[in-house]
């Protein structure tokens, strides 16, 4: 049997490949809590699923477990025959803008300023009416029959994973948000234990009974384009499952005219001229230097409609356009800019700073501190942002430095962060050298109990050859699992890793121990990324 | 412990909202900054204090009146300014600080689908009642570090309910003189309320600035906010208050909170009227220390913009938030302008003359540093 599931692994890890190095995978959005591995607009996502049934049944084989992949491809097989088909209809339900329809099962339906809710219990009756809820408002939202059906899926898995995981019925509700450029699927689901591990990149389906109430959430993780995990006070506990649209991608564009720098006036600028801006970007700069949403004018456009970027453009009198700068928030405390991108060659400078100078003056009184720029041009003005740092990288075999550059847009208010004793010293020089006001608490595992298992987020940047390892979910296998998950980055060629923690929690900060025997070394400290502070690791050569 | 239901309990609009997070005290920066005395000059706090009569008031207080409710709409105070100014006491109404009179006029005449217009680089409160409140901010971009009164007319429509004019502007500290005013309410008409922030009217030495407490009686759709804050040194007491037509003034009352104005507030600022010694001795202390300032600073080699009121613009080779964290550091606290649109400059309010000196010194080490590291 050992060498059937060393096959089985390896098959895994070929499919994982195409995951995984699909080009597409963007920065994932960081103003979510936190992120699990994606496989964004992943071409091989068919191969992927049927791979997923392929080896659901060769693990059957082996255990034995007919019951559960019966059961599982019974009722999935129809549904999604239906849904391919477009004819599944709304079982108990009708989508009524702005009503509560009640229904005689007694779950509860509304469109709550444009999001769509169902309540229901964790009972696997109600398995239809999340698949046709989950189809039916994904399709409102925009997203086409190929994406809609993904969504389907990974609600089916995730709603059976949550009927499994409780004896009785407890409330689950699902809310469809409409992001514009996708759609959010929301399961909220207070005082329901789950163990997330199979949100792992390196995640696997083990062939015990275990492994496969599991193999849904991993289904679930690899249907969509991004997973978040949530839990605060406001927004209760549950799962978003995230599936963007389909874009066609930019096609670059250098206009031959010259705008008149004098007296330019910067603003947000419309469609078509957003539009514009995209493929002007891309006509003129390296891929390097700008997020890879601006690959797809169409997704920038939906992206500025749901309000997750900003843009603004500087143009003449007559409306040509000389440059623009784009923003988005990535968490609730920091903005992150990218560009300035200066279309003009005379006075490129000047243009360069009057786009950074309307930025900040439009993000000044916002709620964020930090104003981040990772993605600097040449035109970007000297003696506005701060250099945190400087991160070596390779990429193509060269070495290549990476700045971190930041500035804050409020008087720095000081803050707490824990740090374990090893990086103390480390933090201590850091906010001295930045003049950080910070306290510094000392914390450490002291024989506490621990979930057994650990989850870690993965946030691939593929034009960088890049990944940023960050902890989602504690767990006594944190050092194991930290050390499988880069020897698979390794094996798929990434030749940057970064570990990321936020000093604003203290059992991100009691990992240090983990990441220091896992080779990373403490290389930056970036002010206020998230609940406090962000460190970053490098991999020691 | 029971689990609040916060997620069903807040209202969608108050999630969005994230609490407006003042410095910390003193003593707590000093401790988070390792310094062992903080220099103030962020606040434009008056460096003499209260007046004399204020001082005594304060300093005598007797400790059991604390237990008694104070005059729930500011009775005394209202019939001696209104003596001063020559209005009736129902002209005027107090807050808690002039944010407070802000928000009483834009609770009054605003609702959903509404707009207000002030400028873009200006005192923040405005903008920021009218965007938490719902409504919107026009924003009128400065025109020579000058409100823009054209521009301002140019956004009026039908919803617009309130314009904002702050006079001296803080930061930039110009001002309308009278003639621009009464053309400025002429082109509006009375359509619209007009605000005009007086905050810093009192440092104001000029013969042809506006004085819109003058203007009451022309025009009936002028509101004017004063503050015993700045001049009169009383800002850790949180008084101030709007003065307008019987009519305006009326509809504003039926938004305020009435008894928001403690007891020792009231007796501080009613013995600060018409105590113009001490308006003298600010003025003259304000005037000299400027021009210390500003010498040093064009010693330095730093651009400058200073006008009316009792501070300065300075506008810096680099972040200004940065140089917020050095000086801090150095135990001077300034106030940075990112935050009024003016990224990279930075506002320092006229202290005593230590402070300014110690500002004067930060300052120039920080700019040295810089330029030895280039």
């Amino acid at each position: 049997m050992g060498h059937i599931l060393a096959e089985l692994r390896r098959k895994r890890k070929e499919a994982d490949k195409k995951v995984m190095t699909n080009d597409q995978i963007p920065m994932t959005n960081e103003k979510d809590n936190d992120q699990y591995t994606n496989n964004q607009l992943n071409k091989e996502k068919d191969r992927m699923d049927c791979m997923y049934h392929l080896w659901s049944l060769i693990i059957v084989c082996i255990s034995g477990h007919w019951n559960l992949i019966i059961g599982h491809w019974l009722f999935l097989f129809p549904v999604n025959k239906r849904l391919q088909e477009g004819r599944i209809p709304d079982i108990n339900h009708k989508v009524v803008a702005g009503k509560v329809s009640v229904t005689p099962l007694g779950v509860a339906m509304q469109d709550r300023k444009g999001d769509i809710v169902l309540s229901v219990g964790t009972d696997m009756k109600f398995l239809p009416l999340v698949l046709s809820f989950t189809e039916s408002s994904s399709r409102i939202f925009g997203l086409e029959d190929r994406d809609a059906l993904k969504l389907t899926l990974a609600s089916e898995e995730m709603f059976a994973y949550l009927c499994g995981m409780t004896g009785e019925a407890r409330p689950v509700t699902l809310t469809m948000e409409n992001g514009f450029y996708c759609a959010l699927l929301r399961f909220a689901f207070d005082n329901i234990d789950f163990d997330p591990r199979a949100f792992n990149l390196t995640a696997s389906v083990s062939p015990d009974e275990e492994g496969l109430g599991e193999m849904g959430l991993l289904i679930a993780s690899r249907s969509v384009d991004r997973m978040s995990i949530f839990h605060d006070p406001l927004e209760g506990t549950g799962i978003y499952l995230i599936k963007e649209k389909t874009y066609p991608e930019v096609e670059p564009w250098k206009s031959e005219e010259a705008p008149d720098c004098e007296g330019l006036s910067y603003g947000p600028p419309d469609v078509e001229d957003l539009k514009m801006f995209v493929r002007s970007i891309a006509g003129r700069y390296d891929p390097f230097v700008y997020p890879q949403d601006l690959r797809y004018p169409g997704k920038v456009v939906d992206m500025v409609a749901s309000g997750e970027y900003g843009v603004l453009t500087a143009t003449d009198t007559k409306g040509r356009m000389a440059g623009g700068m784009t923003w988005r928030s990535t968490g609730t405390s920091t903005i992150e800019c990218y560009g300035p991108y200066v279309f003009v060659e005379e006075g490129r400078q000047e243009v360069g700073e009057g786009l950074v100078m309307a930025l900040i003056s439009t993000v000044a009184r916002s709620e964020a501190i930090c104003l981040m720029n990772r993605y600097p041009t040449a035109e970007l003005p000297p003696g506005y942002f701060e250099k945190l740092g400087t991160i070596d990288f390779v990429l193509k075999g060269e070495r290549k430095p990476w700045d971190f550059l930041f500035r804050e847009l409020k008087e720095d208010p000081g803050c707490r962060v824990y740090a374990h004793a090893g990086m103390e010293d480390f933090l201590k020089t850091r906010y001295k050298r930045h003049f950080l006001a910070r306290e510094i608490v000392p914390v450490k595992y002291e024989g506490e109990r621990q979930n057994p298992h650990s989850v870690f987020g993965a946030r691939f940047q593929h034009s960088q050859n890049l990944v940023v390892l960050s902890p989602l979910w504690d767990g006594a296998d944190a050092r194991e699992n930290l050390a499988r998950h880069i020897e698979v980055l390794r094996a798929e060629g990434i030749a940057n890793i970064l570990f990321r923690i936020d000093l604003g929690y203290g059992w991100h900060a009691r990992l240090y121990p983990v990441i220091e025997a896992n080779g990373f070394v403490p290389s930056i400290v970036i002010p206020y990324q998230g609940k406090a502070d962000w460190l970053f690791f490098t991999l020691r050569d | 412990m029971v689990d609040v239901p916060l997620n069903k309990l807040v209202p969608e609009y108050i999630k969005k909202f994230e609490a407006y997070i003042p410095s910390r005290p003193d003593p707590e920066l000093m401790r988070l900054y390792r310094v062992d005395h903080l220099w103030r000059l962020n606040n434009n706090e008056n460096p003499l204090g209260p007046p004399g009569g204020s001082a005594r008031v304060i300093a005598e207080f007797p400790p059991k009146r604390a237990s008694i409710y104070p005059s729930g709409d500011s009775w005394y105070l209202r019939v001696k300014l209104a003596e001063k100014f020559d209005l009736d006491p129902d002209q005027i109404v107090f807050g808690n600080g002039a944010n407070e009179a802000i928000a009483f006029v834009i609770k009054a005449f605003c609702q959903e689908g509404d707009n207000i217009i002030t400028a873009d680089k200006t005192f923040a409160v405005y903008e920021w009642v009218a965007a938490f409140s719902g409504f919107e901010a026009r924003l009128v971009p400065l025109k020579d570090f000058g409100f823009d009164d054209e521009g301002m007319l140019e956004r009026i429509d039908d919803r617009t309910k309130i314009l904002f004019v702050c006079n001296p502007n803080n930061p930039t500290g110009t001002y309308w003189d009278e003639a621009r005013l009464r053309r400025f309410l002429d082109r509006v008409a009375g359509r619209q309320i007009v605000v005009v922030d007086e905050a810093y009217c009192e440092f104001v030495e000029a013969d042809d600035y506006s004085d819109a407490m003058k203007l009451l009686k022309e025009y009936p759709n002028l509101v004017t906010f004063r503050t015993f804050s700045k001049m009169y040194g009383l800002a850790g007491l949180r008084i101030g208050y709007l003065a307008g037509s019987r009519d305006v003034v009326d509809v504003i009352r039926r938004t305020c909170i009435v008894y928001s104005v403690n007891g020792l507030a009231q007796e501080a600022a009613l013995a600060a009227i018409g105590d113009d010694d001490h308006v003298a001795r600010t003025r003259q202390h304000i005037n000299a220390e400027k021009a210390y300032l500003l010498e040093e600073l064009a010693n330095l080699g730093v651009q400058t913009h200073a006008g009316e009121g009792c501070f300065v613009m300075v506008r810096l080779p680099v972040s200004d938030t940065l140089v917020y964290r050095q000086l801090m550091a150095r135990g001077v606290m300034i106030r940075t302008m990112t935050g009024f649109r003016f990224p990279n400059w930075i506002r320092v309010s006229i202290g005593v003359h230590e402070a300014m000196e110690d500002f004067i010194r930060g300052l120039g080490e920080i700019l040295s540093d810089r330029e030895a590291a280039l």
